[in-house]
C-alpha cells in the first residue's frame, strides 16, 4: 500500500463511495432510456452513458476496496477536532468567499450591473481588510462602472 | 511549399492594428502568467468569452497571445518569488529562485525569455509542419479509430494529469464524459439527463465549464487561503549573453522536442512537459548535482519546455480538435465559437487556416521575446496588487465574460456549479484536466462508437481490425495497465533481445572509452 493512498485513505473512501452510487444512479437512468429498436439495440442513446457508469463504477469500486483496505472507513468525528474544523480560518474564508459569489449570482440580472458588481468587490476588499473602506468603495464603483461602459458602449453587449 | 504559405501569412499579420493588438494580448498575458492563480486557461477562457464578439481574426489572434504570453509570464514569479505564476512554470522555481537569490535574478529572467522564445519557436515549427502531416494522416480515420483516439485521449491524460493516483484521473475523465452526455444526443435526437430542463437541451456550454473548473476554482483556493506577498530581488539588465545559450544548445532542443512530445498528447500540456524536460536535463548534465541550487540548465530546459509545449499542444487542436493542453481545450472552443471547424476536414475546408494561425503564432512569440526583455522593472509593481482585490475583479470579469456569450443567466449557474464541483475536486485530489477533456471528447466518444456499430450491424470486429485501431488500443492498454507488475515483465521480457543489444553496445562503448 502505497504511503500516499495511506493518507487520503479516509476522503478517498467517502469520494469514491459518492462516486459508486453516483454511478448505479446514471446507469439505472440509463436503463429507462427507450430503445430505438429499429436501428439495433446497440445504436441506443443509453448505450454510452451504460458503458461507461459501469466504467466508472469499477474505478471507483476500485478506490473504495484500497480505502477500505487502508482503513478509510475509521471516520471518527470527536467534538473538539469538530470545532476546531468549524473554527478554522481556512473554512471561514471559503464560506465567506462562496457566500459572496452566491449572492453575486442570485442578484445578477435582478439588479444593476454596476450596483451588484460593486457590492460584490466592495464586501470582498472590506472582509479581507486589503484596503481601506473609502478607497475599496471607490475602486468597487470605478470597476464596475469602467466594465459597465465599455460592454455596453465599446463592445455593444448590454450587460444587466 | 508549407513555409513559403507561413511567410505569406505572417506578411498579412504585419500591420499596426494587428501588432497592436498582439503586443496587447502578450503583454496581458504575461500579467496573467504573473499574477499567481490566474493561469493561461483562466486568461484564454475570460478572453474568450470577453472577445466572441470581435472579428474571428482578430480575437483568435488576442487569444494565442495571452496564450504564449501566459505560459512565459508565470516564470517571473517563479523566479522572483518563488511561486509559480502559473503551474506550468513549477519546474522554473527549482532553480529559478536560487539563482535569484545568489543575485543572478536579472540573468535568470533574461535567460528565461530567451529559452521561451526558442521553445515557442521550436513549437511553431511543430504547429506549422506537423498539423497538416497528421490531419491528413487523420482524414483516413474512420468511426473506429475515432473512438479509440478519444478512448485514449482521456486515458493518458488521466494518467499524466494524477501521476501519484491515475485512477483519480480516470475517474475524472469519466465524470467528463458522463457529464458530456448531459442534452440532446446527435443520432436519434434523445433527450438525455435534462431531467425536464429545457436548459439543458444543447448540454452544458464548454466556455461556462472552463471559467468555473479553471477560474472560479482558482479564486475560491485564492480567497481560502490567502498568502502574504514577498519581497521582490532588485532588477537589472536582462539581456542573456550569448555563449550562455551557445553552450545550452543541446539542451535546447531537447527540451523543445520534449515539449513538443508532451504537447500533442492529449489534455497533458505544459505544467507535465516542464518536469518531464528538467528530469532529461537533469540525467544528461554533467553537473546533475547544480540542479535545484541554481543550475541554468535547469532553468532553460523548463523554460524552454513549457513555451514548445504551447506550440505542440496545438498540432491535435487543428488536425484532430483534441486539445494537446487545458488552454488549447479553451483555444478550441473559441475556434467553434468563431465558426471555425478545426480537425481533419480543415485541411479540405479551409487549407490555408493552419499557416494563419501559425503566422498568429510566431508573431505572439516575437512579441513575448521583445516585451519580455523589455518593460521588465514597471511590468513587476503589478505583483504589489493583492489576491484579495484582484481575485474578485477577476471573479467580476468571469460573470461578464460567461454571461456576454449568451446572455443567459443559466451560464452562470453552470460556471458556479462546475467551479464548487472543481474545488471539491481539487482538494479530494482529482485534476480537472481529464474531467473538461471528457466533457470535449465525450459527444465524438458516443457518436463514433454508436455510428461505428450502425455501420458494422452491431459488430465489434471493426473496432478491432484496422492498424491504427490495434495501435490504438496497444496505448490505451499501456496507458491503463503498463504500471502492473506482470505487464511490466511481459514488456521486459518482449524487449529482452533489444535490451541486452544496448547493454552490449554500452559495455563495449565504455571499453573503447
Amino acid at each position: 500500500m502505497n504511503e500516499e493512498h495511506k493518507k487520503t485513505a479516509r476522503p478517498d473512501f467517502v469520494s469514491s463511495a459518492v462516486i459508486c452510487l453516483a454511478s448505479v444512479v446514471i446507469f439505472v437512468l440509463s436503463l429507462a432510456m427507450p430503445k430505438y429498436e429499429e436501428w439495433g439495440l446497440y445504436a441506443t442513446p443509453s448505450l454510452a452513458p451504460m458503458v461507461f457508469s459501469i466504467t466508472l463504477f469499477l474505478c471507483g469500486s476500485m478506490m473504495l476496496v484500497r480505502s477500505i483496505i487502508a482503513k478509510g472507513y475509521r471516520i471518527s468525528f470527536s467534538k473538539e477536532k469538530t470545532m476546531t474544523f468549524l473554527r478554522s480560518r481556512i473554512l471561514k474564508h471559503f464560506l465567506v468567499a462562496l457566500g459572496f459569489v452566491l449572492i453575486y449570482y442570485v442578484f445578477f440580472g435582478v439588479l444593476h450591473f454596476v450596483l451588484i458588481s460593486a457590492v460584490y468587490l466592495f464586501l470582498n476588499i472590506f472582509f479581507y481588510r486589503s484596503t481601506t473602506w473609502w478607497k475599496a468603495l471607490i475602486l468597487s464603483v470605478v470597476y464596475t462602472g469602467t466594465i459597465w461602459y465599455c460592454f455596453n458602449y465599446l463592445f455593444l453587449i448590454p450587460l444587466p | 511549399m508549407g513555409f513559403i504559405y507561413l511567410v505569406q501569412e505572417f506578411i498579412k499579420l504585419i500591420n499596426l492594428a494587428d501588432i497592436l493588438y498582439c503586443f496587447g494580448a502578450v503583454q496581458l498575458g504575461i500579467i496573467f502568467g504573473m499574477l499567481p492563480g490566474l493561469t493561461a486557461t483562466v486568461g484564454v477562457a475570460i478572453l474568450t468569452a470577453l472577445t466572441f464578439k470581435w472579428d474571428p481574426g482578430n480575437a483568435i489572434l488576442v487569444l494565442i497571445g495571452i496564450y504564449v504570453g501566459a505560459i512565459y509570464g508565470g516564470s517571473r514569479t517563479a523566479i522572483l518569488l518563488n511561486i509559480p505564476g502559473t503551474p506550468a512554470n513549477a519546474a522554473t522555481c527549482l532553480d529559478g529562485f536560487p539563482l535569484s537569490k545568489t543575485g543572478k535574478a536579472s540573468e535568470a529572467l533574461g535567460l528565461a525569455t530567451t529559452a521561451s522564445f526558442i521553445g515557442s519557436m521550436i513549437g511553431l515549427i511543430a504547429l506549422s509542419f506537423l498539423t497538416p502531416v497528421l490531419a491528413n494522416a487523420a482524414l483516413k480515420f474512420k468511426s473506429y479509430e475515432v473512438f479509440w483516439l478519444a478512448v485514449f485521449g482521456v486515458a493518458i491524460c488521466g494518467n499524466l494529469t494524477a501521476a501519484k493516483d491515475p485512477i483519480k484521473g480516470w475517474i475524472s475523465g469519466i465524470i467528463g464524459i458522463l457529464l458530456s452526455f448531459v442534452g440532446m444526443e446527435a443520432i436519434q435526437g434523445y433527450r438525455r439527463f435534462t431531467f425536464g430542463v429545457s436548459d439543458l437541451m444543447a448540454g452544458f456550454n464548454i466556455i461556462p465549464v472552463l471559467v468555473g473548473t479553471y477560474a472560479l476554482v482558482e479564486i475560491l483556493d485564492s480567497l481560502t487561503d490567502v498568502k502574504q506577498g514577498e519581497a521582490i530581488a532588485q532588477i537589472g539588465r536582462v539581456v542573456p549573453r550569448f555563449k550562455d545559450i551557445a553552450a545550452n544548445w543541446f539542451n535546447i532542443v531537447r527540451s523543445g522536442l520534449i515539449g513538443v512530445i508532451i504537447g500533442v498528447i492529449p489534455g497533458v500540456g505544459e505544467n507535465i512537459g516542464s518536469y518531464v524536460a528538467y528530469d532529461f536535463a537533469k540525467r544528461a548534465s554533467k553537473h546533475p548535482e547544480e540542479f535545484g541550487k541554481g543550475s541554468i540548465e535547469g532553468l532553460i530546459a523548463s523554460e524552454t519546455a513549457n513555451n514548445a509545449v504551447v506550440g505542440g499542444a496545438l498540432v491535435p487542436v487543428l488536425s484532430l480538435a483534441i486539445p494537446g493542453s487545458p488552454p488549447a481545450a479553451v483555444l478550441l472552443a473559441a475556434l467553434y465559437l468563431h465558426n471555425v471547424r478545426p480537425g481533419p476536414l480543415l485541411m479540405i475546408e479551409q487549407p490555408m487556416y493552419i499557416y494563419t494561425f501559425s503566422a498568429m503564432f510566431a508573431l505572439a512569440t516575437i512579441a513575448m521575446f521583445v516585451l519580455g526583455l523589455s518593460f521588465v522593472k514597471p511590468m513587476l509593481r503589478i505583483l504589489r496588487l493583492k489576491t484579495t482585490i484582484m481575485m474578485p475583479m477577476v471573479f467580476v470579469l468571469c460573470m461578464v465574460g460567461t454571461y456576454a456569450i449568451a446572455g443567459r443567466k443559466f451560464d452562470l449557474l453552470v460556471m458556479v456549479i462546475f467551479g464548487i464541483i472543481g474545488f471539491a475536486m481539487r482538494k479530494l485530489g482529482y485534476p480537472e484536466a481529464p474531467l473538461v477533456l471528457g466533457i470535449i471528447l465525450g459527444p465524438m466518444l458516443d457518436e463514433n462508437l454508436r455510428r461505428g456499430l450502425i455501420l458494422s450491424h452491431g459488430s465489434l470486429a471493426p473496432f478491432f481490425g484496422s492498424t491504427i485501431s490495434i495501435l490504438l488500443i496497444i496505448a490505451v492498454f499501456f496507458t491503463l495497465f503498463g504500471r502492473l507488475k506482470p505487464v511490466k515483465q511481459a514488456t521486459s521480457l518482449i524487449f529482452w533481445p533489444l535490451n541486452k543489444l544496448i547493454a552490449l553496445a554500452k559495455a563495449k562503448s565504455g571499453r573503447s572509452v
